[in-house]
């Protein structure tokens, strides 16, 4: 198909059509985009005049007044607006590798499984969790993590041990916190890297056992290697999106454990909401994307580095 | 060719990414442009207004709480239509986004006629402007006569009055399993000590205790109302000390407190959870029959924790206690009907005139908005008016619409509604009424507002590490005291006391 498409473009190159005319010639694509165009232009790049607000004293009580770099100096120059950075920082990352590491494991897992039923069944109960409402996943873990009657304390009483208050542990909390995480993402990330290992060449690996190589061998030496593009492509597209850590984090984060759980989206949200200082916060939110912008760019020169190809 | 779709795709990634960061930003910077001025008057132009006041054609009322949709709003808003002869655009916002989407309204200019401010909010409402100054209508009218003065000077700001109290605030008192003091044969206590060792035998000698004594202890600063008898007098929030604005966590009373709260949770008598619990999480364990002691609000509450306790655990019974020697309980700062800014001085005496002097008149009006629509949600039973099942839980009797009957800031003039009241209701408010302390309003203060997220969050993890035992209570005030002098709590107070 692609090559048909370059074909096709080489083409209209010789015979030399003019912009107006290729849009013309291809107008029924051009109307089938359009919705998209349109939903892209009103809910994502409309919104972005918001971020002017960042250089304004906004309320939404009065005019908001230009104050230039005002709000970024005053962000800077909080320690709370440092430590949300840090922790957002190595709470995104650690959660992007742990989430990538158990899904490509799973979908090997997965692909391993000859039983088309039992498949079948494992992909649908591992997606569930997806589906979950944030809130929902809290109360759950809350309940199983209870240190008075939690299912994982009864086990650890049951052992000999004393129980554990893990979400108001400042050492427990963020191992927790990925382990939810991952729980609750895990069956979904599999779906591309499952697509990804359906294209791999099974004369290889038929060559491969003929060899003598072993299961896992093969998984090593062929089957990561072959889907190490999507892997690639799946990490680039999480990097963009890591740092979008509102919804688990508040549903999971009291008082106790501030110190290590307090993330820039919730740390806005307080300023922003609770606070009602708009210009603050819209200049947090601001700082949050330009790093997401650098982390995408600075991965996708990596990714040319390593496998010579940019996702960008 | 690819480099330029790269960069094309990078723009829109890019955008995207950003996109989140304005969402307040769609609305216009017209619709910000709150008027400043005050909107007060002169008493004479104010009495001139007020005796002026035309009705109005319409009211659009916002409302989080009250009625539910289910129990009959639009029958409700089909009678005070009909009684009033005003339009009525009745709106329920949902609890926990009533606050965003006013402040989206004030952005988007679509801001309701009317609507309730709770004591934390009005101080930054009146402060920008955002709400009509009230006070010569208030007194004009002879509506500031009927209700107590103190409930006035509560949530008075410079002088001025920015609300009207929709109903007397509520108070927190402490339930007791009273089943449980009587197998033990032991009396209410009176002293801490005698509160601990009731909470010790609870925990020893009663085997379906589970909790000697829960509360919600990190769901806000005003934990002090949901464990009086720990913090005897303490709070960790603002608080008023001979008339001055002091912080609370601050005093010398506090570390004593955090001492209390300390050997408490160490010796296992508060909920090992007390950190993590929800109100709701504390309401269903008592429900379940397996605490012993909660400290929650007086008078509908009262009815509701006696009657669901007693729905798993028959023979449970539950006493409202006075406070301990020591220890006080508190009013929540009064929620306030406020009108917006943004009317007209003439819009705004109508509103006042026939909507908020309506809802407080002693009769016909006070009875709508207390009782709901006669025949729907109550009926007339010789001299007295008997609430109906409710439309949304036929089991349960419709207990009121917008304003508590047995709260309400002055009393009605008219004399065949009469009522009977549960004896947990009327013994929990008889507490209240004896021992609770008044809750001020927030005097005006921009540092106030500013650090009032991260005064908050140190307030609540310096307690919970307290709590926890990970410091001690000389230790945890002290940082306390540190980080909230790092964020201006000095400058704070000052603009507090300067405007109060």
């Amino acid at each position: 198909m692609p090559t048909l498409i370059k074909a096709s473009a080489a083409k209209e190159e010789r015979i030399g059509l003019s912009t107006w005319q290729k849009v013309k010639k291809y107008r029924a694509f051009y109307v089938m985009f359009l919705p998209l165009l349109i939903c892209l232009v009103v809910f994502s790049y409309l919104p972005m005049v918001g971020v002017l607000y960042a250089f304004t004293d906004y309320t939404p009580f009065k005019d908001p007044s230009f104050v230039g770099l005002a709000n970024f100096k005053k962000l800077f120059s909080q320690a709370g607006f440092w430590q949300a950075f840090f922790n957002t920082l190595q709470i995104s990352t650690l959660k992007l590798i742990f989430s990538m590491a158990c899904s490509i494991l799973l979908a090997l897992m997965l692909d391993e499984i000859r039983c088309k039923w039992f498949k079948k069944l494992s992909q649908t109960i591992l997606y569930i969790p997806h589906f979950m409402s944030w809130v929902v996943v809290a109360s759950i873990f809350t309940m199983f993590l209870s240190p008075k009657n939690g299912l994982i304390n009864g086990v650890i009483e049951l052992f000999g041990g004393t129980p554990i208050y893990f979400l108001a542990d400042e050492n427990w909390w963020r191992p927790v916190f990925y382990v939810i995480s991952c729980w609750k993402e895990i069956g979904w990330g599999t779906i591309i890297y499952m697509a990804a290992l359906s294209t791999v060449d099974m004369e290889q690996h038929e060559a491969a056992i003929i060899d003598g190589a072993t299961r896992l061998q093969r998984v090593i030496h062929l089957t990561l290697p072959s889907i190490s593009g999507t892997i690639v492509t799946v990490f680039i597209l999480n990097l963009a999106k890591v740092l979008n850590l509102f919804d688990p984090v508040w549903v999971l984060q009291n008082a106790m454990v501030i110190n290590v759980s307090d993330v820039l989206e919730t740390y806005v949200y307080r300023m922003g909401i609770s606070g009602s200082q708009y210009g603050l916060s819209t200049a947090a939110g601001l700082f949050k994307s330009v790093i997401s912008v650098v982390l995408v760019t600075v991965a996708n020169k990596l990714s040319k580095k390593i496998t010579g190809e940019e996702v960008l | 060719m690819k480099k330029q779709i790269a960069m094309l795709l990078a723009a829109a990634s890019f955008a995207t990414l950003l996109a989140g960061c304005g969402a307040s930003g769609t609305t216009s910077s017209e619709g910000a442009a709150g008027s400043t001025g005050s909107a007060s008057a002169s008493a004479e132009t104010a009495g001139n207004a007020y005796e002026n006041a035309a009705k109005p054609e319409s009211i659009t009322w916002w409302v989080h709480d009250g009625m539910k949709l289910e129990e009959g709003t639009d029958l409700w808003v089909e009678e005070f239509e009909k009684k009033t002869g005003i339009g009525m655009d009745l709106q329920i916002i949902d609890n926990n986004e009533y606050y965003t989407k006013l402040e989206l309204a004030y952005a988007s200019d679509t801001v309701p006629d009317t609507f309730d401010l709770d004591g934390a909010h009005l101080g930054t409402y009146a402060a920008q402007g955002a709400i009509a100054d009230l006070t010569d209508l208030v007194k004009e009218s002879g509506l500031y006569d009927k209700i107590d003065p103190a409930l006035w000077d509560s949530l008075t700001l410079n002088g001025r009055i920015y609300g009207v109290p929709r109903e007397v605030p509520s108070a927190c008192v402490t339930y007791v399993r009273k089943d449980w003091l009587d197998r033990l044969g032991m009396d209410v206590p009176t002293t801490y000590d005698e509160f601990i060792e009731m909470l010790t035998r609870f925990k020893n000698e009663i085997p379906e205790c589970t909790v000697p004594y829960t509360a919600p202890a990190m769901e806000n600063v005003n934990i002090a109302q949901n464990m009086a008898e720990f913090f005897q007098g303490a709070t960790l929030d603002y608080t008023k000390v001979d008339g001055v604005w002091v912080d609370g966590m601050a005093q010398d009373n506090m570390v004593e407190a955090l001492q209390r709260v300390q050997d408490a949770y160490a010796a296992g008598l508060i909920d090992t959870e007390v950190v993590t619990n929800t109100t709701s999480a504390c309401r269903d364990e008592w429900y379940s029959g397996g605490v012993g002691v909660f400290a929650y609000w007086g008078g509908n509450w009262g009815e509701t924790l006696t009657s669901r306790v007693k729905q798993n655990v028959p023979e449970a019974e539950v006493v409202a206690i006075p406070p301990i020697e020591g220890a006080t309980y508190l009013y929540s700062a009064p929620s306030v009907q406020v009108i917006s800014s943004k009317l007209s001085e003439e819009e705004i005496a109508s509103i006042f005139k026939y909507f908020i002097e309506y809802a407080h008149d002693g009769a016909e009006g006070q009875v709508l908005f207390q009782s709901g629509v006669e025949g729907v949600h109550w009926a007339q039973d010789g001299d007295k008016l008997v609430p109906q099942p409710s439309l949304s839980n036929p089991e349960e009797t419709f207990r009121k619409a917008w304003i508590t009957p047995w709260m309400s800031t002055n009393p009605l003039t008219v004399t065949d509604k009469n009522m009977d009241l549960e004896p947990a209701i009327t013994e929990s408010l008889a507490m209240v009424d004896a021992y609770a302390q008044p809750l001020y309003v927030f005097p005006v203060s921009e540092t106030r507002t500013m650090i009032n997220s991260d005064l908050t969050t140190t307030r609540l993890n310096v307690f919970a590490r307290v709590m926890m035992g990970q410091m001690s209570p000389e230790e945890g005030v002290a940082e306390y005291k540190a980080q909230a002098e790092a964020l201006g709590v000095s400058t704070a107070l000052e603009e507090m006391n300067a405007n109060s």
